[in-house]
């Protein structure tokens, strides 16, 4: 447990709980950011990756699934947690929908706490990562020419040199030649890598 | 041919030398004639031959004769011409009239005369003007006629070189031809001088004739004054005048001419001021002023102004007399310039101040005799008398115009004669009429002689002659004469009076009564028939005697006096009642006496009458006596009337009963009730008795002689209540009186107010409830059976002690009953009867004062109602109440569970996470000390939090007790909230709290209190469950508003309440929610109440509902 890093920001309008689970999060060796209401948090913009939120459903004003909404309004895609006093189905499937990590209901044990943010944390990290190669593939997409972009979708759809030629009114040969340079700008050995890139972008989906 | 022509020739030199010779006409004429005839026969002849040369030949005949005839007329004309002028010149000269010829108004020549008249020569009038000769005033009228050139007569004057002029007469004819003319002029200046003075003394005879005329005129002297007034004026020819005559010794003006007031007025007093007429007057003779200013006459007087206003400057005052010499008047004139008349007006003036002086005495006499004349006829005629005169010498009659009318004769063709006497005298009068006119002839007597005449329409008139004889110095008589005057009236009042006296006689004689007449000593001048046969003597007998010949002394003396006192009075005495002494004995008369005056109203005698009224007399006495019988006997019997009026108007019953049981007198209220007695003894009738009822009450009376009063049961059925009385009649006998008074209906009433008592009280103790009556001073004056029950003490206790001693809280008691005193009334005053045996019995007691018929309080009526069972019920509905309440706590609860969790969770889980925190520190080790304090500090409140929900959650479910306390409401209000935080973060409501931080602190039992706001506050958010979440607004606000009061309103936003929801709010099982009992509210109400506070509810004027309760604070709440 000790090896966490990363940050939390803890959304609560009850200040003792706020600080129970602020210190909580400290003393497990991470950074902790605590907000007494959702606006606070939208205020103070996005945490620095890794990071995660631990919301509280049921606050004055924004609750927090309101906030979570909010969040997802404005892109940061920071892992949400959410705690609650009161927990119901509706409640909890509605959060997950919205892409929670998890629901933790109090009182909560404090492993299942940690275990969960950690599990935040290890998603924030890896949605970074997703995102990086997401923007890498991006702009290595990008640096293709616009036939060249062509060719690239014909080619993850699984087309022949032939038939991409065929369809774009080349010759085989030039399609090959493009062929060597989208994959040199792609950064890919393959098709298959390639289709990977493409999902990775959301270009086809994966 | 030849021949005649040659005889023609010479015919015709023969008649021209004629003409030229002047043979005259007629030798002409013949020639002419000649030739005329011969013409006429040649001509018939010669007709048909050498008719040409004939006819030319004949012609220059007959030119030639004409031409003669032509030349003839001529010469004629000349010498006649000739001879004109000569003739004319002649009389040029001769004449003694000036003469002018003139052309065109150019004098051509003109005579001496003319020249003399002109002033001028002849020489020098020739070719002079005509016009320049006349004077400018008639030049226009002289141009005029010698421009018209035809004959006229005129009048002008003619300028002489020097300025002069003299009038002339000027006639004028045209001379012949064209513009010539001759004028004779004559100097007429003399004739007009004379024609001037010749019209004056016309005008003055013609003023004179006037004169004459007025004075011919049967008017007065007045106009004949103003035309001599006039005259005089015009005569001297001045402006104004005044004509005075003499009356007595002044002037007075009588005519004016021309003057206005005050000349008049101021000359009057002719002898007083300074004037003309005056000084004419003393000097007696004319006197002339030629100027006013000037005379010494008038310098300095107080005339001058008058006549300077009057415009008088000149005055001239002649006095005229008559022919005897006796002045008559004075004529003044006046002129406005001054001026001194001449002689000849002055001459003429006189003429005519003869003729007016003669005239107007002669009017004045004239007048004089008229209205002598006039006052004799009036005289005459207001006498009734006419006049007559006898002459003997001619035995002639005269008789004035009166007397004519008195005979009805008509003076105008009826004649004065003895015939025409005789015919109008009476036939019966006649012979007595002649003889003593005869008789007074004879006897030289005066004549008195009364005869009837006859008038024509036959009325009678009785005439009194009477007549002197005038005799001449030797006795012979000469004539008669005397009036003749109408005594009809006299005569007819003389009979009318004689008839009178007789009426009067024969009434005086009729009348039963003595009249009688005494002169001033006592004399009987008259007395009538009963007079006399009363003294049985003849009226010729007594009349002239006096009283004390006719009467005894004494009764004279009586007489007299009474006579005296009425002549000496002049009062009538008319009521004098005496006896007198007649033959028949003595006999009473009523005599009265009044006094008798003459004209002049003094008394003369006494007139009397005497009724015998002796038997009168005796037939009042009698009557007096009867009257007063009968007054005496009336007077009684009103007396008894009144008595009897009296016993009948009682209202009760009054009789007076005999020893013998007898009714002596019984009212009208005893016969109405027990019928009349007719005669029947008491017990008879009363109760058709035929013995005396034994153990009679009223009999009683006459054996103790005492008054008794007993009740009685009439035989009519009514009570009476009766009192009787010994009674002394009149005579000494006793008898019983007894009076008895109805008293039925009363008995009646008292039985009927015993038995409404009676019934009354047994209300009063069938009544289950205590009752009491109270007195002002707190004793108990009266009780019921259930007071006596409920207290435990008997009745005789009760009544008469305090009524506070028998309650558990005798001030209370007190205080009730003295609030009853003062507001009237108290209702549901709770007290508790204190028994006998201890018990408390909790009673509710309504209490009112009542009163005495004047309206003072008597004292309070109290009912107690025993509410002890009431009272269990109400404890026992209080115990379910709790129940009920807890269970609605414990179902909030419920309710409340998740928020409760909530509440619980939080401070359950902060606890757990800060413990692992803690553990993962100390695990870590290293000094985070601080973080392990700070997480020990949180647990520790954390756990505290904790234990305040539990504990609140376990007050939810705790039964309560009735417990007060002082509670705070703001830490109450905060607690609750507390509980209910996680409701309200979950239900999105915002809530908002305004609380009064001065809030007083109030008694009541705090779980209750927190049950009553989480109700409201519940059902508040319930209410807003509609709403959008950001509209969810709840709004809790305390506040002490009224003094002893605090009130705290629980405001949502929600959508209110409808009618119908607000009427059935409080009620039991209302809910909108389907998980409720719907008990909320009517729980939440009853803790309201149960703390003396009240719970509403109001719809926002905004949104949503208010709910607001009160309570009162913990002062202000009793202990």
């Amino acid at each position: 447990m000790n090896n966490l890093q990363g940050t939390v920001c803890v959304v609560d309008d009850d200040p003792s709980m706020r600080r129970a689970v602020a210190r909580l999060c400290r003393s497990a060796g991470l950074e902790v950011r605590p907000f007494a209401n959702a606006n606070e948090l939208l205020n103070a913009g996005a945490p620095p990756s890794p990071a995660c939120l631990v919301l509280d459903v049921s606050m004055p004003g924004l609750s927090g699934l309101d906030l979570q909404t909010e969040l997802a309004h404005r892109g940061i895609q920071t892992p949400v947690v959410f705690i609650t006093g009161h927990g119901d189905i509706p409640m909890s499937v509605r959060a997950l929908k919205a892409g929670a990590v998890d629901f933790l209901t109090k009182p909560f044990h404090h492993r299942d706490l940690l275990k969960v943010v950690q599990t935040a944390l290890s998603r924030d990290v890896r949605l970074a990562t997703v995102h990086k190669e997401r923007e890498e593939v991006a702009q290595r997409l990008n640096s293709l020419t616009p036939r060249e972009r062509e060719v690239f979708g014909l080619v993850i759809k699984g087309l022949l040199n032939k038939q991409i030629g065929g369809e774009l009114g080349a010759s085989e040969q030039t399609i090959k030649v493009h062929r060597r340079r989208i994959m040199d700008k792609m950064g890919v050995k393959s098709v298959a890598e390639l289709v990977q890139a493409a999902v990775k972008v959301g270009v086809v989906e994966g | 041919m030849g021949a005649v022509a040659l005889y023609n020739i010479a015919l015709a030199s023969v008649a021209i030398t004629a003409a030229l010779f002047g043979f005259g006409p007629g030798l002409v004429s013949v020639f002419g004639g000649i030739v005329g005839v011969e013409l006429l026969v040649m001509g018939t002849f010669q007709a048909e031959r050498g008719a040409e040369s004939w006819v030319r030949l004949e012609t220059t005949a007959v030119a030639g004769v004409v031409v003669c005839w032509i030349l003839h007329a001529a010469r004629a004309a000349q010498l006649k011409a000739q001879h004109h002028e000569a003739r004319l010149a002649a009389f040029a000269s001769a004449t003694f009239e000036g003469i002018v010829e003139s052309e065109d108004g150019r004098i051509i020549d003109c005579n001496d005369q003319f020249a003399q008249m002109a002033g001028r020569t002849v020489r020098e009038l020739r070719g002079a003007s005509m016009i320049q000769l006349v004077s400018p005033e008639y030049r226009e009228q002289v141009s005029a006629i010698l421009a018209a050139n035809r004959p006229s007569v005129t009048e002008a004057r003619v300028l002489r070189p020097e300025g002069t002029c003299i009038t002339v007469e000027a006639r004028g004819w045209p001379a012949g031809s064209g513009r010539r003319r001759y004028t004779a002029v004559r100097d007429i200046s003399e004739r007009k001088a004379a024609e001037t003075t010749l019209a004056a003394d016309l005008a003055a005879l013609r003023r004179m004739h006037a004169l004459s005329l007025r004075a011919v005129e049967p008017a007065n002297l007045q106009p004949l004054l103003q035309e001599t007034m006039d005259a005089a004026v015009a005569i001297l020819e001045a402006e104004t005048g005044t004509l005075e005559l003499v009356e007595g010794d002044t002037l007075r003006i009588t005519a004016c001419c021309g003057h206005e007031r005050p000349f008049p007025d101021h000359f009057s007093a002719a002898g007083k001021v300074a004037s003309v007429c005056g000084e004419a007057r003393r000097q007696e003779g004319r006197v002339v002023v030629p100027d006013v200013e000037t005379s010494p006459l008038f310098a300095g007087t107080s005339s001058l102004p008058v006549l300077r206003d009057a415009g008088v400057r000149a005055v001239l005052s002649t006095p005229f007399h008559t022919r005897s010499g006796r002045l008559l008047g004075i004529l003044t004139t006046h002129w406005s310039k001054p001026h001194t008349p001449g002689e000849q007006a002055l001459w003429r003036f006189d003429l005519l101040a003869r003729q007016a002086a003669d005239l107007i005495e002669h009017k004045q006499a004239q007048d004089a005799l008229q209205e002598g004349k006039e006052r004799l006829r009036l005289a005459q005629v207001c006498a009734g008398a006419g006049i007559w005169e006898w002459d003997l010498a001619t035995d002639k009659l005269e008789w004035s115009a009166e007397l004519f009318r008195l005979f009805g004769l008509d003076a105008s063709h009826d004649e004065a004669s003895f015939a025409t006497w005789y015919k109008v005298i009476h036939p019966e009068d006649r012979r007595t009429a002649q003889e003593r006119l005869t008789a007074a002839m004879r006897e030289h007597a005066q004549l008195s002689n009364e005869y009837r005449v006859v008038l024509p329409n036959g009325d009678v008139r009785w005439i009194h002659a009477l007549g002197n004889l005038v005799c001449d110095p030797d006795g012979k008589p000469l004539r008669m004469a005397g009036i003749g005057l109408d005594i009809t009236a006299r005569k007819r009042a003389e009979q009318a009076l004689a008839s009178q006296r007789e009426e009067l006689r024969a009434i005086l004689d009729t009348c039963p009564a003595m009249i009688f007449y005494k002169d001033l000593d006592n004399r009987f001048l008259r007395v009538n028939r009963a007079f006399a046969q009363v003294m049985g003597a003849p009226r010729e007998q007594l009349e002239g005697k006096s009283l004390f010949d006719l009467y005894p002394r004494a009764q004279a003396e009586a007489f007299q006096r009474d006579d005296q006192e009425v002549i000496a009075s002049g009062q009538a005495k008319i009521d004098i009642i005496e006896p007198m002494q007649t033959p028949e004995g003595e006999r009473w008369f009523q005599t009265g006496k009044v006094p008798c005056r003459d004209a002049h109203g003094n008394i003369t005698g006494v007139i009397g009458f005497a009724l015998d009224i002796t038997e009168r007399k005796r037939a009042e006495a009698v009557l007096r006596e009867s009257q007063a019988r009968a007054k005496v006997e009336e007077a009684v019997r009103a007396e008894r009337q009144r008595l009897q009026a009296v016993l009948n108007m009682l209202p009760a019953y009054l009789v007076l009963l005999r020893p013998d049981y007898h009714v002596a007198i019984a009212n009208r209220f005893f016969e109405e009730r027990f019928g009349k007695h007719e005669g029947r003894r008491c017990y008879e009738y009363l109760f058709q008795r035929t013995t005396p009822c034994e153990n009679c009450q009223s009999y009683k009376v006459l054996k103790t002689n005492e008054a008794r009063c007993w009740e009685w049961t009439g035989p009519d059925g009514r009570e009476y209540d009766v009192h009787d009385f010994p009674f002394t009649d009149t005579d000494g006998s006793t008898l019983i009186l007894e009076v008895g008074l109805d008293i039925t209906e009363r008995k009646r009433a008292e039985e009927a107010v015993g038995r409404a008592n009676a019934y009354n009280r047994r209300l009063i103790e069938a009544n289950l409830d205590p009752l009491v009556t109270i007195g002002s001073d707190g004793k108990i004056t009266d009780v019921n059976a259930a007071t006596e029950s409920a207290t435990g003490y008997d009745r005789a206790i009760l009544v008469g002690a305090d009524f506070s001693d028998y309650f558990t809280e005798p001030d209370k008691a007190r205080a009730g009953y003295r609030e009853a005193f003062r507001a009237g009334f108290v209702r549901d005053y709770p007290l508790e009867l204190r028994h006998r045996d201890g018990h408390a019995t909790s009673v509710l007691y309504n209490a009112s004062v009542y009163r005495n018929e004047d309206g003072t309080v008597a004292g309070v009526f109290a009912a107690a109602r025993d509410i002890t069972d009431r009272k269990r019920a109400e404890q026992e509905q209080q115990v379910l109440r709790e129940q009920l309440a807890r269970i609605s706590r414990i179902t909030t609860a419920g309710q409340l569970a998740a928020s409760l969790a909530h509440e619980l969770n939080q401070p359950l889980g902060a606890i757990v996470c800060n413990i692992q925190a803690v553990q993962n520190y100390l695990a870590r080790g290293g000094a985070d000390q601080r973080e392990v304090r700070e997480a020990l500090k949180d647990i520790e409140a954390d756990g505290k939090r904790a234990g305040a929900v539990i504990h609140q959650l376990r007050r939810l479910y705790q039964k309560t007790r009735y417990t007060r306390a002082v509670v705070r409401l703001n830490d109450l209000l905060h607690q609750t909230l507390n509980l209910l935080h996680s409701e309200f973060v979950l239900r999105k409501v915002e809530v908002q709290l305004e609380l009064d931080a001065a809030l007083p602190a109030i008694q009541g039992n705090e779980v209750e209190l927190q049950q009553l706001v989480l109700n409201l506050v519940t059902n508040a958010v319930e209410a807003m469950n509609t709403r959008k979440p950001g509209a969810r607004h709840l709004r809790i606000s305390t506040g002490s508003k009224d003094a002893g009061r605090v009130q705290v309103s629980v405001r949502d936003s929600g959508s209110g309440l409808r009618k119908e929801q607000m009427d059935r709010l409080f009620e039991p099982f209302q809910t909108t929610k389907a998980s409720g009992m719907g008990m909320g509210l009517v729980i939440s109400r009853s803790i309201v109440e149960a703390h003396n506070g009240r719970l509403w509810a109001e719809n926002n004027a905004d949104r949503g509902v208010t709910f607001h309760f009160t309570l009162p604070t913990s002062e202000a709440t009793p202990a």
